[in-house]
């Protein structure tokens, strides 16, 4: 994709707070975001509409980022979105799984600034 | 269990009764059974009969020239004292191990906590930093230079809040010992010409010199990460705790078994009384920089941890007008 204005990204995050502050940062950079605050609203969502880049929160209720990604990865194995993970639990064991299941990036979210989150979503798209 | 804390022990359990019943009843009924078998062969004596008591068959003697009370008597104290050292004994052994057990859930409990609260602790200062980030970045609008200088001060006292939150973090997790560390060959000059190059900014803004006196190349064999943390951490310091226009010296040395990373300073030092404190967990020693400074008190613990787990050594040396920190670890 070389113009973000028409890239489509899905933000999953269940601190509605973060939420927002990331839909804010991404939609002044131009792109096109749609929020979720859950695995199960994030699955219903991509059951219905295609998305460029799915910025993914581990830690959530309900469904967490890795059965999300094994959900994800099981029914729409076809799909070309980007998958960016990000948490602020550095658990070892849960980023080695992310990146069995086939991510493009992780990165611990208390380390990054917006000006940060958009050079990764940048990179990544 | 050393003699002078078994003796306090074996005091103290005569003392705190209730624990010891079984011990005293198998003391008392031992006692009392002597007692009685001495009694019981006194009589038989007196009388002229000679009653064979158990010891004598076992002895394969009769006793009739001697006087065996004072014998069974001391014979059965002994029997008494002997059991009631060993049940001493076993229960120590067992409260010990309980205590011990207690310890190490007292201090997984906490590594636990801390661990939890440092994560919750995260997602706040995770909003701030968006949310200020935001601002500062001039994705809300344009701001003036005075805003910019504010919110400039907020975002950066946020970030030094993260870093010791990070602190904690590491910390629990080397204290659980779930840090594992993964030898391998690197550079040590190399990371130490790179960990200099990452300060550049701060040394620029204090208009330090800063001096590297190293061979070419240093390889050693340790965790790369675990070695580049702990010389961060005396780095930071260093320029941290040393005054404008002052002198930081950084010197790599090969010996025959280790390598030495030598810090040398001419900030504002550590006073002889404090440096026992310097390695401590949440030690922060007052000194004049040290409040604008600020720090969790953990930057050296962690330091110390890491080179040990390295099978180094990291040792304060106290010069006047400055301070030496210098790191050892084996070739």
């Amino acid at each position: 994709m070389t113009d973000t204005t028409l890239a489509n990204i899905l933000i999953v995050e269940d601190d509605k707070s973060l939420n927002e502050a990331y839909t804010m940062i991404l939609d002044t950079a131009g792109y096109d975001t749609t929020p979720a605050s859950d695995g199960i609203e994030a699955l219903s969502l991509v059951e219905d509409s295609n998305y460029d880049l799915i910025l993914l929160d581990l830690k959530m209720p309900n469904m967490d980022g890795i059965k999300f990604l094994k959900e994800y990865k099981k029914r729409y194995k076809n799909r070309q979105a980007k998958l960016v993970v990000f948490s602020n639990y550095d658990l070892q064991n849960e980023v080695k799984q992310a990146y069995e299941l086939g991510i493009d990036k992780y990165f611990l979210k208390s380390w990054a600034s917006p000006k940060d989150l958009l050079k990764i979503i940048e990179e990544v798209i | 269990m050393r003699l002078k804390q078994f003796a306090r022990y074996i005091w103290h359990d005569i003392t705190a009764q209730k624990d010891y019943i079984g011990s005293y009843a198998i003391a008392g009924a031992v006692l009392l059974v002597a007692f009685f078998i001495n009694l019981d062969h006194n009589a038989h004596k007196n009388s002229g009969e000679y009653w064979i008591s158990p010891l004598e068959s076992v002895f394969n003697t009769s006793f009739k020239n001697t006087d065996m009370t004072g014998a069974i008597m001391s014979f059965g104290i002994l029997i008494a004292l002997f059991l009631f050292v060993i049940s001493v004994v076993i229960k120590r052994n067992k409260l010990d191990k309980i205590h011990t057990s207690n310890q190490l859930k007292l201090q997984e409990a906490r590594d636990d906590l801390l661990a939890l609260a440092s994560h919750q602790l995260r997602t706040p200062a995770t909003g701030v930093k968006q949310y200020l980030g935001i601002i500062r970045e001039g994705m809300a609008g344009s701001i003036s230079t005075k805003q910019r200088n504010l919110i400039d001060r907020a975002y950066f006292y946020n970030e030094r809040q993260l870093r010791i939150i990070n602190d904690f973090l590491y910390m629990a997790k080397l204290d659980a010992e779930r840090i594992i560390v993964h030898p391998r060959d690197f550079d040590l000059v190399d990371l130490v010409k790179e960990l200099v190059r990452i300060y550049e900014q701060n040394i620029l803004a204090k208009e330090l010199k800063v001096e590297i006196s190293a061979p070419d190349d240093l390889i050693i064999n340790a965790d790369k990460q675990c070695v580049r943390m702990s010389i961060e951490n005396l780095l930071s310091n260093a320029v941290k705790y040393t005054n404008f226009k002052g002198h930081v010296k950084i010197e790599v040395e090969k010996h025959t078994t280790t390598v030495s990373i030598r810090i040398i300073d001419n900030g504002v030092g550590i006073r002889k009384k404090d440096s026992s404190k310097l390695f401590k967990k949440f030690s922060r020693i007052d000194n004049p920089l040290s409040s604008i400074e600020g720090g969790s008190g953990i930057g050296l613990y962690i330091a110390r941890k890491l080179v040990e787990l390295n099978h180094g050594s990291i040792r304060h040396k106290s010069i006047s007008g400055g301070s030496i920190f210098i790191i050892e670890l084996p070739l």
